[in-house]
C-alpha cells in the first residue's frame, strides 16, 4: 500500500512539475504571440490609415493638376490672343511710323520752302517766290495726305492696343 | 516495553488507509515501578497499590491519544494526489494549448506584418504617384505663370506703343496748327503785296511770319522726337513679340 502511495505521489509531483513548466511556457509563448499580434495589427492599421490619406492626396493632386492645366490652357490662349493683338499693333504702328516719317519730311520740306518763299518776297524776287510756292503746295498736299492716313492708322493702333485681355 | 494506549477508533483499519505508525517508548523511559519523580503522583493502579493508596482511582481515559508528529499529518492522502495529478494534467493541457495558441498567434502576426508591409509598399507607390502629379502641377503652374508674364510684357509694350502713337498724333496736330498759322500769315502778307503795300508785307513777314515759321520748325523737331520714341516703342514690342 505504501509503495502505491509513494508511486502516486511521485507521479503527482512529475505531473505537477510538467504542468508548471507547460503552463509557464504556454503562458509566455501566448503572451509573446498576443503582443506580436497586437503590434502587427497596430502596424497594419497605421499603414492602412496612411494609405487612405495618401490616396486622398492623389485625388487632391489630380484636381490641382486639372485646375493647373486649365489655367495653363487659358494662359496660353490669352498669350496667343495678346500676341496676335501685339502683332496687329506692331504692324499698324510700323505703318503709322512710316507715314509719320513721310509727313515729317514733307512738313520739313514745306517749312523750308516757306522760308525760302518769304525770303524771296522780302528780296522782291517774285518769280522765285512763285516757283517755290508751287513746290511748297505740292509738299503741303502730300503732307496732308500722309497725315490723313496717319490719323486713320492711329485709330487702328489705338483699337488693337486697347483690346481686352485676360487678367493675369 | 511500555505501550501507548490507542483509542478504539485509531485501531480500526480502513481499506487503503495508512496506519499511523506506532511509536515505541524511548529506551530511557522510566519503568512503571519507578517513579519518574518523588514528587510525581503515580497514576497507574499497580503503582497505586504499591504505594498503599487504596483510594479509588479513575481509569485513564482511553480517548487520550498523543498527537502524531506534524510531518505525518501534512502528507496528502491518496485521493488528493490523484486530484493533483488530474489537475496537473489539465494544467499541462491548458499550458500546451496556450503554447500552441501562442505559436499560432506568432504565425498570424507574421502574416499581418506581411500584409502591413504590402500596404506600406502600396502606399509608397501611391506616394510616388502623388509626387509625380505634384510635379506636373508645378510644371503647368510654371507654364501658366510664364504665359501670364509674357502677356503682361506684351501688354506693357503695346501700351507703350499706343502712348508713343498718341504722342506722335499730338506732335502732328502741333505741326498742323503751326503750318496753318504760317499759311494764314503768308496769305495775309501776299494780300498786302497784292494791295500794293509792299512795306506792310515785308513788315508782316518779319514780325509775324518768321516767328510762326520758327514755331513750325520747332513743332517739326518735336514731331521728329515723337517719331523716335515711337520707333523705340515699336522695337520693344517687336522684341517681346518675337
Amino acid at each position: 500500500m505504501n509503495e502505491r502511495i509513494v508511486s502516486t505521489q511521485r507521479k503527482g509531483r512529475i505531473v505537477l512539475a510538467t504542468a508548471l513548466v507547460s503552463f509557464t511556457a504556454g503562458a509566455a509563448v501566448l503572451g509573446v504571440g498576443l503582443s506580436q499580434q497586437q503590434s502587427s495589427q497596430s502596424q497594419l492599421e497605421q499603414e492602412q490609415a496612411a494609405l487612405v490619406a495618401v490616396e486622398a492626396d492623389v485625388d487632391t493632386a489630380q484636381l490641382d493638376l486639372a485646375k493647373a492645366k486649365e489655367q495653363a490652357l487659358d494662359a496660353a490662349e490669352s498669350l496667343g490672343s495678346a500676341d496676335a493683338e501685339s502683332l496687329a499693333t506692331l504692324r499698324a504702328a510700323a505703318e503709322m511710323l512710316d507715314l509719320g516719317i513721310v509727313g515729317r519730311d514733307l512738313s520739313l520740306g514745306e517749312a523750308n520752302s516757306a522760308e525760302k518763299i518769304f525770303a524771296a518776297r522780302l528780296r522782291g524776287d517774285w518769280d522765285e517766290a512763285n516757283a517755290l510756292v508751287d513746290e511748297a503746295n505740292l509738299l503741303g498736299n502730300l503732307m496732308v495726305e500722309a497725315f490723313d492716313q496717319l490719323w486713320e492708322i492711329s485709330e487702328k493702333v489705338s483699337e488693337v492696343a486697347a483690346a481686352p485681355r485676360v487678367d493675369a | 516495553m511500555a505501550t501507548v494506549m490507542h483509542s478504539p477508533e485509531a485501531d480500526a483499519h480502513k481499506p487503503g488507509q495508512e496506519d499511523f505508525p506506532t511509536t515505541d517508548a524511548p529506551d530511557d523511559a522510566p519503568p512503571l515501578s519507578e517513579s519518574p519523580s518523588s514528587d510525581s503522583v503515580p497514576d497507574s493502579p499497580a503503582a497505586l497499590l504499591l504505594l498503599g493508596d487504596d483510594s479509588p482511582r479513575e481509569e485513564p481515559s482511553p480517548e487520550v491519544v498523543p498527537a502524531p508528529p506534524p510531518a505525518l499529518l501534512a502528507k496528502p492522502r491518496w485521493y488528493q494526489n490523484r486530484i493533483a495529478i488530474i489537475a496537473g494534467i489539465a494544467a499541462a493541457v491548458v499550458g500546451l494549448g496556450m503554447l500552441v495558441g501562442g505559436v499560432v498567434l506568432m504565425f498570424g502576426s507574421a502574416s499581418v506584418s506581411a500584409e502591413a508591409d504590402g500596404v506600406a509598399a502600396e502606399r509608397s507607390v501611391v506616394d510616388a504617384e502623388v509626387a509625380d502629379v505634384r510635379g506636373q502641377v508645378a510644371a503647368e503652374e510654371g507654364a501658366a505663370a510664364e504665359a501670364f508674364t509674357a502677356i503682361d510684357t506684351l501688354a506693357a509694350a503695346t501700351a507703350d506703343v499706343a502712348t508713343a502713337a498718341d504722342a506722335v498724333l499730338v506732335a502732328v496736330g502741333n505741326v498742323w496748327d503751326a503750318r496753318i498759322a504760317v499759311v494764314d500769315a503768308g496769305n495775309a502778307s501776299v494780300a498786302q503785296s497784292d494791295a500794293g503795300d509792299l512795306a506792310g508785307e515785308r513788315d508782316t513777314i518779319r514780325t509775324e511770319v518768321k516767328p510762326l515759321l520758327a514755331a513750325y520748325q520747332e513743332s517739326i523737331e518735336e514731331f521728329t522726337q515723337a517719331i523716335k520714341d515711337f520707333r523705340l516703342a515699336i522695337a520693344s514690342l517687336q522684341e517681346v513679340t518675337s
